[in-house]
């Protein structure tokens, strides 16, 4: 029997190279019992269990889906499989943590919270940034007033990898750098100023056939302006700056927040205002267990699933045709 | 040993200021004239800078034989007509900036140019300065590998509504006034954009108050800028490649110029550079230079202003 207290009980589906930094937030928090990992391989289910210290170790996804003991699954598949995953995972009757982004069709993303609310689990997309104090904190300034009316935002995340083989510049997979970067500043551009009513995108189709650069222009409500542009092929970078009628917000590291730190720049002043560090993965991985627990909401939850596919899947229609979208 | 050139200023504007200091420094150059709508003022203006002749009307000075070059800073609405009548009138024309905002007029000043084989040149001024030179130069030499992107940002607080920048019938407005050097700064460094999106702010008495575009390069290279009167001061550009990223810190007024490589700061010569486009404009009117800038670069300037209007106005997209 399950007490109000006791540590939500997480399976992992997939091996992938992003639990590695998950994997530690629940070991880390007493919120959290990590007690089995699926691959579609036995024999690498086992190795990753041991190297992990993992309990238990299934060679399929249903195989773990089917533990009773599991209450919450982390979804770390790749980006084609998180809708077909997160609908089946809550079906079983599970809590889940899908990996950003959910999809790039709005459909989908729709589905899966239609079966999450069917079946009376909660889903959450797992933008770990969010739940970093950082970005509460930048959330807070521009909503009182610290830069005066907000006008612009502006976003960058890149990276250079020429490895064809790797999954984010495979098309089968829809990689790319609009699902796997881009799609941070998409979220930071939305956290602070709402839902885009235009959007438009164009991309650089590399060699693999993903966009290794992808650029998007977004009008928000007020005639909030933000603009983006994220790689694959690019010079490695991660900042945001919000810009409003009288100063400005620059974040250094806005995704990963290894360093927080925001600065205000006002009246010729430049205002450091320093955070402590603060583990994004476990804090997420807490938010959705007390949410399991009923002891918190869920930070992120349908409407901002919803939100972001709607802008990506406009982007993505924008580029492909040349012309600004609306979207929804 | 040859004469100075002789110059004309065309209104009492405030950017006169930089064309005058950059003109004492220049052994080329000789302002002589001003001409304002009113005679007084004119009289005034040209004692307190010690000008020669002071006229009440602009066609005054236009008639004044000893004047080879006018220096047009009048506002943006009539920069083409009154560059016309000048070159009509056998006078160089160095025409602050943007020229225009429509390619059919500025096509018009530089057939007129021709015509009466005159120099027309746009005073976009940043363009003389080292530190402009030293970046399009180390992008080019490959210092971030390919270039895949560019972000630039001109801003500040223009709270005047009555400013001359704030009215449409005299084509004010932040592209006009400071997205023209973001659009500048990236087709030094990507060439002519083949497509276009913008996207606008209206206020002040009914212009763009702030312009935020998208700049699509040959190449799949893209370069995003904003702009605006309703920002706090902003400035930069980024340009961005496979392998590094390039930075100006101040592309435009060049102060401490320098440019920094993935960190590693360059520095620049710092030097004037109004005084360098007037030390150009009046080399090339004496046959001992070429100006810098021609109807190619003020035609490709007037292509991308045109149809970034255009792209705000309907909302899509905007083919060159």
């Amino acid at each position: 029997m399950t007490t109000l207290d006791a540590p939500v009980k997480w399976g992992i589906l997939s091996t992938a190279d992003i639990n590695r930094k998950v994997i530690p937030g629940m070991h880390a928090s007493e919120k959290a019992e990590l007690i089995a990992v699926a691959s579609r391989d036995q024999k690498r289910a086992d190795d990753y269990a041991r190297e992990w210290e993992i309990e238990r170790a299934y060679d399929s996804y249903a195989a773990l889906l089917e533990d009773a003991d599991v209450e919450a699954v982390y979804i770390s598949l790749p980006n084609t499989l998180h809708c077909e995953w997160s609908i089946r995972a809550v079906e079983a009757g599970k809590h889940v943590l899908c990996e950003k982004p959910m999809s790039r069709y709005v459909a989908d993303v729709e589905s899966a919270f239609d079966a999450a609310e069917r079946n009376g689990r909660i889903l959450t997309e797992a933008f770990m940034y969010r739940h970093n104090p950082q970005t509460a904190r930048l959330r807070q300034l521009v909503g009182e007033g610290a830069i005066g009316d907000l006008r612009i935002v502006r976003s960058c995340f890149s990276y250079a990898l020429y490895d064809p083989e790797n999954i984010r510049l495979r098309t089968d997979v829809e990689g790319g750098s609009l699902m796997d970067v881009g799609c941070y500043c998409v979220s930071g551009s939305r956290l602070l100023a709402g839902e885009p009513e235009e959007v438009y995108g164009a991309q650089f189709v590399g060699s693999s056939g993903t966009d290794w650069v992808f650029t998007g222009t977004m009008r928000f409500p007020g005639d909030v302006l933000a603009q983006f542009d994220c790689g694959t092929a690019l010079h490695e970078r991660d900042e945001l700056e919000a810009i409003g009628s009288d100063g400005s917000l620059f974040v250094d590291d806005p995704w990963h927040c290894v360093e927080p730190v925001i600065e205000l720049r006002r009246d010729g002043e430049v205002e450091r205002i320093e955070l402590e560090h603060a583990d994004s993965y476990r804090l997420e991985v807490e938010n959705l267990g007390d949410a399991i627990r009923g002891a918190a909401e869920p930070l992120l939850g349908r409407e901002d699933a919803v939100g972001q596919a709607r802008a990506i899947e406009a982007l993505f229609r924008s580029a492909a045709t040349g012309a600004a979208v609306s979207p929804g | 040993m040859t004469e100075p050139v002789r110059w004309g200023l065309l209104s009492t504007a405030r950017i006169n200021e930089a064309i005058l200091k950059g003109a004492r420094q220049s052994e080329r150059t000789d302002v002589v004239a001003v001409a304002s709508r009113d005679q007084a003022r004119a009289d005034d203006y040209a004692r307190e800078r010690g000008l020669e002749r002071a006229y009440g009307s602009y066609e005054e000075l236009l008639a004044d034989d000893d004047i080879d070059v006018v220096y047009n800073s009048l506002p943006n609405s009539l920069h083409v007509e009154w560059s016309v009548r000048a070159l009509e009138a056998g006078k160089h024309v160095l025409c602050e900036k943007p020229m225009d905002r429509r390619v059919e007029a500025v096509e018009r000043a530089f057939d007129t140019a021709e015509r009466t084989d005159r120099l027309l040149m746009e005073a976009f001024m940043y363009r003389h300065h080292p530190q402009t030179q030293k970046a399009a130069e180390l992008v080019r030499e490959g210092a971030i590998g390919e270039l895949r992107q560019l972000r630039s940002l001109f801003s500040f607080t223009l709270a005047d509504e009555a400013d001359v920048r704030m009215l449409p019938e005299l084509d004010g407005g932040a592209l006009m006034d400071l997205g023209c050097y973001c659009i500048s700064m990236q087709r030094v460094i990507a060439g002519e954009p083949q497509r276009v999106f913008g996207v606008q702010r209206t206020g002040g008495g009914g212009v763009d108050v702030g312009f935020t575009a998208l700049l699509e390069f040959p190449g799949d290279v893209f370069g995003e800028f904003h702009c605006g009167f309703d920002l706090p001061e902003g400035s930069g550009l980024e340009a961005i490649g496979s392998g590094g990223k390039l930075f100006v810190a101040d592309p435009v007024r060049c102060r401490d110029p320098h440019v920094e490589v993935n960190g590693e700061r360059i520095d620049v010569e710092d030097v004037d550079r109004y005084y360098l486009q007037v030390e150009n404009f009046s080399a090339a009117v004496r046959g001992e230079a070429e100006p810098l800038l021609g109807r190619d670069d003020a035609l490709g300037q007037v292509r991308v202003i045109e149809a970034l209007y255009r792209s705000a106005a309907t909302g899509d997209a905007v083919s060159l």
